[in-house]
């Protein structure tokens, strides 16, 4: 009660939308800040550095098998089993990583937040098939359908991002279902029908605007999730295939050699969970920012 | 000596954009027995300031002053020594009582809860003497009621287990802020007189924060008047009603809608709806029922939100539709509007019969017949700019225009309603409320629509910007040639807009009348106690009539009562109102659904 009175008198300040409200809010949050700097970087450092370096990421050299990290000999993480450069590698796993991440949740986000938006706002039978069938495919175990994949299709780096995107558009599916349920009870979403604007203006205009705030937060919970689900498929083997490789596989190589070259498990080891934190503390960071309650 | 002494009480927020002066300079004493009225808008401080006093400010509230309680300054009051004052010496009843109740508690368990914090006595002394507290707030069944739930009870029996807690300690002081407020006017009725009762019963000296000015004419002694944090007059309740000095208190009192005044229209006006042409919409028979999950858990109940209503609007008209909460008068503008599916009956709009066309075939009939909705914020997207906001209706019907044109037309109706045109680009979050309807409205006429619905449009609003936006409407009424059907619960500003009434209970008609009969001759017993239950701005009219107050609720629209619904609260009832529902009938100009309207009549009320 005392902070709506305060915050009617702090409104009439005026002049500020969600989002600059939200942007200024993220700002604030020291974590949230620092991660999003460490997410530029490391993206920046896995694109741009491997230009740099002299060694090819699958140029064997069994002179040099299992060296540990020296600067003079010219592997700064050292070199695999395979005499292969770990800091170039470790760069293109990144690279593989990110973009698994990256492109895994655009896919389930074009997917879930259409689908999802569509059966809330129609409802009815539509909505109750539509989400009969979410509830099939969620059915379905992850990992048989992986190996399923890979058995009809081969092992492929595309079907990595296939089999990640059709299982996570569902979770995505339902939750802008959910809040699309709640957002056609709101005045606007009936003043607009009032009106007599037609269904799928008033999706675009009215429902899917209105849920990019908790969709934003999503994302960006979802991408580490999705680059520790495609680390886990090649850590079993089934993820990317040699010479290429991506963090996930490459500390599942680091695993085996745990005992005589650990260098091998920590630097790609590394740089998966700085990732992982920094989304994690951003994504927190844009819950915190967009939550309307804490205005 | 007084009760509690306050002066130079400041409170400021931290916030945001800055601090926030909430509460400046505040002074005033509470003597004992007495009912202190702070009235004011929103954002006047008068909450604040009371929270203050009894330490609930926000977490960013800062306070300075003094305020003398008992030989102790409250405000230098460690939070374990408030503790023992809260609720044992001063105790706070709030607007909704759902809020200040744990729902997960019954009520003896949270009132027994109560007593037993602050004094050692036993459970079962304690239990005793909250179900005797319970029946001094006049709960029917105390003992009954005290095992239940909070959501077993409705609004007013809530309230007045709020009551009954907040005296059963026998404080000094009783806070009640904006105590009828979620209530429905004949339920405030029923609260207003416990109050008074409360008064003369126990002795408590009462703070009662409202903005509604009729219950203060109805219960307060003095009244300070609040406005922007500060101050602004104060004084008994008659030197503020009748010789009110300040400016601001003036303009508070001419802006309140005045339910026992003929509002200065002219008659003329009134009957220019009742020519002979054809009707712009026409309801008959309609019902509107709603499948609901049974309380058991298996199947459904059919809540019969509109149940045989007609009306007509003619073109120019105005008809006002009034009834409490749960009287279908909503559900009924939602199907003229063909939001909500018809279960019986017929909507014809402009001579088509809506009823059972498809959604795509009723879209270009919308163009004529425009809606405003009763929250002026919620019904803006929070996410769309004003332009787009106004202009949507255009690009929906009348895509051909050119973006120049579309702005233009935004631009000047942004004007007519008394904007400045310069919004375009501002987001409905920087509005106030007043604003933001204007803005609603503005929407709703950029398509100089033949009709438009207005659901509640003035409620959610401060009485002096309810004042100014009856105006416009009134203006605008009168520009564009429109017919409004405008949905209100405040009797008072129907009077001032309407040309002719309908008044529902429970998804039916109770009568249909002329404005004038309507207010100053009702006839159905549902209209006369609605009427009488509003609270006048007029101490001395207020305390001096004879009330017809209402018992108990509204009754359940799942199981209505049998025969005519009102029967179960209307104190004329007899043996056939139960067996036999009365038709809607012509007596005189009005129609009226009662048995016994033709002895009623006689009987003045």
């Amino acid at each position: 009660m005392s902070a709506g009175a305060a915050s009617v008198l702090a409104d009439e300040g005026g002049g500020r939308g969600l989002w600059a409200d939200a942007w200024r809010k993220l700002k604030r949050n020291r974590a949230a800040v620092v991660g999003a700097w460490i997410i530029g970087l490391m993206a920046v450092l896995v694109i741009v550095g491997p230009w740099f370096s002299s060694h090819a990421f699958d140029f064997t050299d069994f002179g040099s098998i299992s060296l540990p990290p020296s600067f003079e000999a010219g592997h700064p993480f050292g070199t695999d089993t395979l005499g292969r450069d770990l800091f170039v590698r470790t760069l293109y796993g990144g690279r593989i990583s990110l973009l698994v991440g990256i492109v895994g949740t655009a896919v389930s986000l074009v997917i879930g937040v259409a689908y999802g938006a569509i059966a809330g706002y129609f409802g009815g039978r539509l909505d109750a098939l539509l989400m009969r069938i979410v509830d099939i495919l969620y059915a379905l175990p992850f990992m048989f359908f992986v190996i399923l994949l890979m058995v009809f299709f081969g092992r492929n780096i595309l079907l990595i991002f296939v089999a990640i995107g059709a299982v996570n558009w569902l979770d995505m599916a339902r939750i802008v279902r959910g809040q699309t349920l709640s957002l056609k009870c709101r005045e606007f979403v009936e003043a607009a029908e009032a009106q007599g604007v037609g269904a799928f203006a008033i999706i675009r205009r009215h429902v899917v605007p209105n849920l990019l705030g908790v969709v934003a937060v999503y994302v960006t919970l979802m991408i580490p999730q999705v680059i520790l689900i495609e680390s886990f498929l090649s850590f079993l083997g089934l993820g990317v295939q040699e010479p290429m490789t991506s963090w996930g596989a490459l500390v599942h190589d680091g695993a085996a050699e745990l005992e005589s070259a650990p260098w091998i498990l920590i630097f790609p080891a590394a740089f998966l969970a700085i990732t992982l934190f920094c989304f994690n503390f951003v994504g927190d960071g844009m819950r915190d920012a967009l939550d309307p309650k804490d205005r | 000596m007084p009760v509690l002494a306050v002066e130079s009480l400041n409170v400021r927020f931290a916030t945001q954009d800055g601090e926030v002066h909430a509460v400046r300079d505040l002074t005033f004493a509470l003597h004992a027995g007495e009912t202190l009225g702070i009235v004011g808008e929103s954002g006047s401080g008068k909450t604040q300031s009371l929270l203050a006093l009894l330490g609930l400010l926000a977490a960013n509230g800062r306070v300075s002053g003094t305020a003398l309680f008992d030989g102790r300054d409250l405000l230098k009051l460690r939070e374990r020594e408030l503790r023992g004052v809260r609720g044992r010496k001063i105790s706070m009843i709030f607007q909704d009582p759902m809020t200040s109740l744990n729902p997960y508690l019954t009520i003896e368990s949270q009132l027994v809860q109560v007593v037993r914090a602050h004094e050692r006595v036993s459970r079962k002394a304690a239990r005793a003497r909250c179900i005797e507290m319970l029946e001094a707030v006049a709960i029917p069944e105390a003992a009954a009621r005290f095992k239940r739930y909070p959501h077993e009870l409705s609004g007013g029996m809530r309230q007045r287990v709020m009551i009954a807690a907040s005296l059963l300690l026998g404080p000094q002081i009783l806070i009640a802020d904006e105590p009828t407020t979620a209530l429905d006017v004949t339920v405030q009725a029923q609260i207003l007189e416990l109050m008074k009762e409360v008064k003369r019963r126990f002795g408590t000296a009462i703070i009662l924060i409202t903005h509604d000015l009729g219950v203060i004419a109805g219960l307060a002694d003095r009244v300070l008047v609040m406005h922007g944090g500060e101050l602004k007059e104060q004084g008994t309740v008659e030197d503020i009603f009748y010789r009110p000095r300040h400016e601001y208190t003036r303009a508070l009192l001419a802006a309140v809608p005045r339910l026992d005044a003929a509002p200065r229209t002219p008659r003329a006006a009134a009957s220019s709806g009742a020519t002979g042409a054809a009707p712009l919409v026409e309801v008959r028979d309609l019902a509107v029922h709603f499948a609901v999950p049974a309380a058991n858990g298996w199947g459904t109940r059919t809540l019969k939100a509109v149940d045989g209503v007609g009306l007509t609007l003619a073109p120019g008209e105005t008809l006002g539709v009034v009834g409490e909460s749960g009287s279908g008068k909503s559900t009924l503008a939602r199907a003229v509007l063909k939001l909500v599916p018809v279960t019986a009956g017929r909507v014809s709009v402009l001579g088509t019969d809506v009823t059972e066309l498809r959604a795509a075939r009723v879209r270009p009939l919308k163009r004529n017949i425009q809606v405003i909705f009763q929250d002026p914020l919620a019904s803006l997207n929070p996410r769309m700019n004003v332009g787009d906001i106004v202009s949507e209706p255009l690009w929906t019907h009348q895509p051909e225009l050119s973006p120049g044109a579309t702005r233009a037309k935004v631009v000047e109706m942004l004007r007519r309603v008394g904007l400045t045109g310069r919004e375009l680009n501002r987001y409905p979050h920087e509005f106030s409320g007043g604003q933001c309807q204007r803005i609603g409205i503005a929407r709703a006429l950029v398509l100089e629509p033949k009709v438009v619905v207005c659901d509640e449009p003035v409620s959610a609003l401060d009485v002096s910007i309810q004042a100014q936006i009856v105006k416009l409407l009134i203006e605008l009424r009168a520009e564009f040639g429109l017919a409004l059907i405008f949905i209100a619960h405040d009797l008072a500003v129907v009077r001032q807009i309407s040309h002719r009434v309908l008044v529902m209970y429970l998804g039916r008609v109770m009568e249909v009348a002329s404005r004038d009969a309507l207010y100053e001759q009702p006839l159905h017993p549902y209209t006369r106690a609605l009427l009488s239950a509003v609270p006048l701005p007029d101490p001395r009219a207020e305390r001096a009539r004879a009330r017809e107050i209402l018992s108990g609720d509204l009754p359940s629209p799942i199981t209505p009562p049998s025969g005519c619904r009102f029967r179960t609260r209307c104190r004329y009832a007899v043996e056939r109102c139960a067996s036999e529902t009365p038709a809607l009938r012509r007596f005189g100009e009005t129609l009226v659904a009662c048995h016994r309207v033709e002895e009623l009549a006689n009987i003045r009320g």
